[in-house]
């Protein structure tokens, strides 16, 4: 497939214009670049869904007059979008085969053919025996992902298109991913794999082409740029460099800010203690699942766990995400649009929403000024790039969102700091910066927790990193005894197979 | 010249629609715009305005009250029946507006601390106190089974028809229930919690915000105006009526809805309510002037409903 001279603009943005891209038959395209580049436009050209304002589309070597969905999906052209389309309350099999389900709408199912046919794709295509038969809604998000994947794979003959299929995806996950492209290419599929992780050039790209603000900068075989050059096309100026130097001005030895003995909820956390003295930053490496997110809900409170928690040496018993606040422990958790943000809600409201009582009361009523004043500094300190402070926080690119949600946290200059996957989804520019405020902040003389499933990230940041595995903490890494190989092995550990079911 | 009539627009979306339904009434209906016309669609509007208030309040943390008609009969029965059994106004007016916060906090409990479905709770409650505003009815006008109006102590109708300068009473005191409504939400943290919540409550909790106890205090002050709302109408009609609540929770929804507020939650606003509630008087005015009956109000209202969607999927689809 052939894109030649290709231009699009929405209400006189022009995304991009003149662009030109190959695809070739059994060959992995990486398409990387930053939030707002233009990558989700180019997959929604592929896909037939929005339709270019100039240039051709040529597919086969033939010139396609009028290229739309139904084009598309007739010549075997699929894309997977970010935002999941799986119907929760059926079953996998009734997913992955939705199209023959609404094909026949007459006459009966036969459930049976249905479940045999879908766990025949998961065998053939990843190799994997899954219950076919299990709701979507019981499965973790990587594993919906990957029968999304199926799903999509299904419908395609010539082209896949992966619009950052890896965001939520464990690392066990993403490698069996990687597998299953590997044999889509062996079967001579064209694949775009759009993506914000450098890694995933090497791991299963052929090519790779690199979009900054509506062009293509450089398109080269995968190997011949370096992580390093392909950061910088892709954010074209020299910050990428910024997150790997150590801030060294922080205090070294300071006392114990946070100290949890014993933390169990009887389930996913099982005997976890630890401490993290004021000014370091203490990682949490793990799989999908190992229970580093609900060690940190059961810090805050948020989850119910027998165990011992102290804030700055003061024991912390009845735990309650309102008293946590109190007592300067904050979590920023993993899920920005079900968690965090307010995304209808102006940005302001956004940054002030746990403070309200604390800092914007005068006798119950709302000081607005002031509420105006407080979050327009810490956007604008924070760097984030916005219209107004009264447009929705959902106007914002998904790295924007995050400094304003990071910001509403850090504003109160809070004793402990826990980051679930603080740079999950967003692009390397937001990224950069994102890790420099946690920096700063441990330089602040904060105690920061941070769980990662980047794990260069999580070694970049943390100044010791400690490996959990269902529940428990099974190993722990100061460091200078940072290895990748051996924290994964930590965290793979014996009994892999239950844990990729 | 276009932006301050979007903006207009983007604030009270009704407002154009209610001056396109007076325009058109006063053409077809001789009479419609004068005085004494005026004054009843006023009148007959406070009532319903004073009750939305708090159905928008319900309806911005994705909420649902359909206890709201029968808290407002209630309301006006207590009212009678205490007034007139001690002679005392005002004792009456204030157990009107205690029946209806009592049933406010009932409500509130079950959906806030209890997480019971606002659905089911509260239909639950419009039928319970609707039983009840009957049968104290009912014993109370000593007519044994059929339930009929509780009158109020004489010399009450002086105020309900009462006017100042022109306006009716009991439109002033709807608009001043309106302000405080306004106050309440656009200037309180209260009311920005109720936002917050409404908009995504699990963010809202992870923001530390006790989501439960918002709900509650949610449908305690939609309690509350309901009462209000009940004693109005006591006051307007001179008598506690059972009945009255009947069609008042259809007009209720109908003004929050109309009035542009989600029924999703999160946004919308008190002002545009005003809107929809004097969309729909105007309306039933403009029928009765012309001297079609109940039935064909409720076709019209029916109608006005999915209009009034459609008007607001076509704005925002516009306005991006």
């Amino acid at each position: 497939m052939r894109l030649r001279g290709i231009s699009k603009s929405f209400d006189g943005t022009t995304v991009f214009s003149g662009l030109d891209l190959d695809l070739r038959a059994g060959e992995v395209l990486v398409l990387l670049g930053e939030n707002g580049a233009g990558k989700s436009t180019i997959k929604n050209i592929l896909s037939g869904i929005v339709a270019p304002d100039a240039g051709t589309i040529e597919f086969d070597g033939q010139a396609e007059a009028s290229w739309s969905q139904s084009r598309a999906a007739e010549l075997g052209v699929a894309a997977i979008h970010q935002e999941l389309s799986l119907f929760p309350n059926l079953s996998v099999a009734e997913n992955v085969l939705i199209r023959e389900l609404s094909r026949s709408s007459v006459g009966p199912v036969s459930r049976r053919r249905l479940v045999r046919e879908a766990a025949a794709l998961f065998r053939d295509l990843l190799g994997v025996d899954l219950d076919v038969t299990r709701p979507v809604e019981s499965l973790s998000l990587g594993q919906r992902q990957v029968v999304e994947i199926v799903k999509a794979v299904r419908m395609a003959s010539s082209v896949l298109i992966l619009d950052e299929p890896t965001t939520s995806l464990s690392m066990h996950d993403r490698e069996q991913l990687f597998r299953v492209i590997g044999r889509l290419r062996a079967e001579g599929f064209a694949i775009v794999h759009v993506t914000h992780f450098l890694d995933e050039v090497a791991a299963v790209g052929d090519r790779v082409a690199i979009m900054r603000d509506g062009a293509i900068v450089a398109q080269a075989a995968a190997g011949e740029l370096s992580a390093a050059q392909i950061e910088q096309h892709m954010i074209g100026r020299e910050v990428a460099a910024v997150a790997r130097e150590r801030a060294n001005d922080r205090p070294a030895e300071g006392p114990v800010a946070l100290e949890v003995a014993g933390l169990d909820d009887g389930e996913r956390v099982r005997d976890v203690s630890f401490s993290v003295r004021r000014g370091e930053i203490l990682g949490l490496a793990g799989l999908t699942g190992a229970g580093r997110t609900e060690v940190l809900h059961a810090i805050v409170g948020l989850r119910p766990a027998l165990g011992d928690v102290a804030v700055a040496g003061v024991p912390y018993r009845a735990r309650r995400l309102a008293e946590s606040k109190r007592r300067g422990l904050v979590l920023v958790s993993e899920d920005r649009r079900l968690e965090q943000a307010f995304l209808q809600r102006p940005i302001a409201e956004n940054v002030t929403a746990p403070w309200l009582s604390r800092v914007f009361r005068r006798g119950g009523w709302l000081d607005r000024r002031r509420e105006r004043a407080f979050a327009g500094a810490l956007v604008d300190e924070f760097d984030v790039r916005y219209d107004s402070l009264d447009s929705p926080i959902a106007s914002l690119s998904g790295g924007n969102q995050q400094k304003v949600i990071l910001a509403r946290w850090i504003s109160s200059d809070p004793e402990v700091v826990l980051l679930d996957e603080p740079t999950k989804g967003i692009d390397v520019g937001a990224r950069a910066q994102i890790q420099e405020r946690v920096f700063r902040l441990a330089a602040r003389g904060a105690a920061i927790v941070v769980v990662s499933s980047d794990l260069p990230e999580l070694m970049s940041l943390s100044d010791r990193i400690l490996v959990m595995q269902r529940g428990r903490v099974t190993a722990a890494f100061a460091r200078e005894e940072f290895d990748p190989a051996a924290i994964l092995r930590a965290a793979s550990g014996a009994g892999e197979s239950g844990a990729a079911a | 010249m276009l932006r301050p009539i979007l903006r207009t627009l983007n604030a009270a979306p009704m407002l154009p629609v209610l001056v396109v339904v007076i325009v058109v009434f006063s053409l077809v209906a001789p009479g419609y715009l004068n005085p004494a016309n005026i004054q009843n669609l006023l009148r007959d509007s406070s009532v319903l305005i004073i009750a939305s208030m708090g159905a928008t309040l319900v309806f911005l943390v994705s909420g649902l009250d359909l206890s709201v008609g029968s808290v407002v009969a209630a309301s006006s029965v207590t009212a009678a029946i205490v007034a007139g059994q001690s002679g005392d106004l005002a004792l009456g007016l204030v157990a009107g507006v205690v029946v209806g916060l009592l049933v406010g906090v009932l409500n509130g409990v079950l959906i806030g601390p209890l997480g019971l479905n606002p659905f089911v709770t509260t239909l639950a409650s419009l039928l319970v106190v609707r039983a009840l505003a009957y049968v104290s009815a009912a014993i109370a006008s000593g007519q044994g089974g059929t339930a009929g109006a509780v009158a109020m102590p004489d010399g009450v109708a002086g105020f309900g028809r009462g006017v100042v300068l022109g306006i009716p009473n009991v439109f002033i005191v709807a608009i001043a229930i309106v302000v405080l409504s306004v106050l309440l939400l656009e200037k309180t943290t209260f009311g920005r919690r109720v936002r917050l919540v409404g908009q995504n409550d699990v963010a809202a909790a992870f923001a530390g915000i006790s989501v439960a106890r918002v709900r509650l205090l949610v449908y305690a002050i939609a309690g509350l105006l309901a009462g209000v709302a009940g004693i109005i109408l006591a006051l307007r009609l001179g008598s506690g009526s059972p009945a009255a609540g009947d069609d008042m929770l259809l007009q209720v929804i109908t003004a929050v809805i109309i009035g542009g507020t989600a029924v999703s939650g999160g946004s919308g606003g008190m002002v545009r309510t005003v809107w929809g509630a004097l969309t729909i008087v105007a309306i039933e005015r403009g029928m009765s002037v012309l001297g079609l009956k109940f039935y064909d109000n409720l076709i019209v209202l029916g109608v006005v409903i999915l209009l009034g969607t459609l008007f607001h999927r076509v704005k925002s689809g516009r306005m991006g």
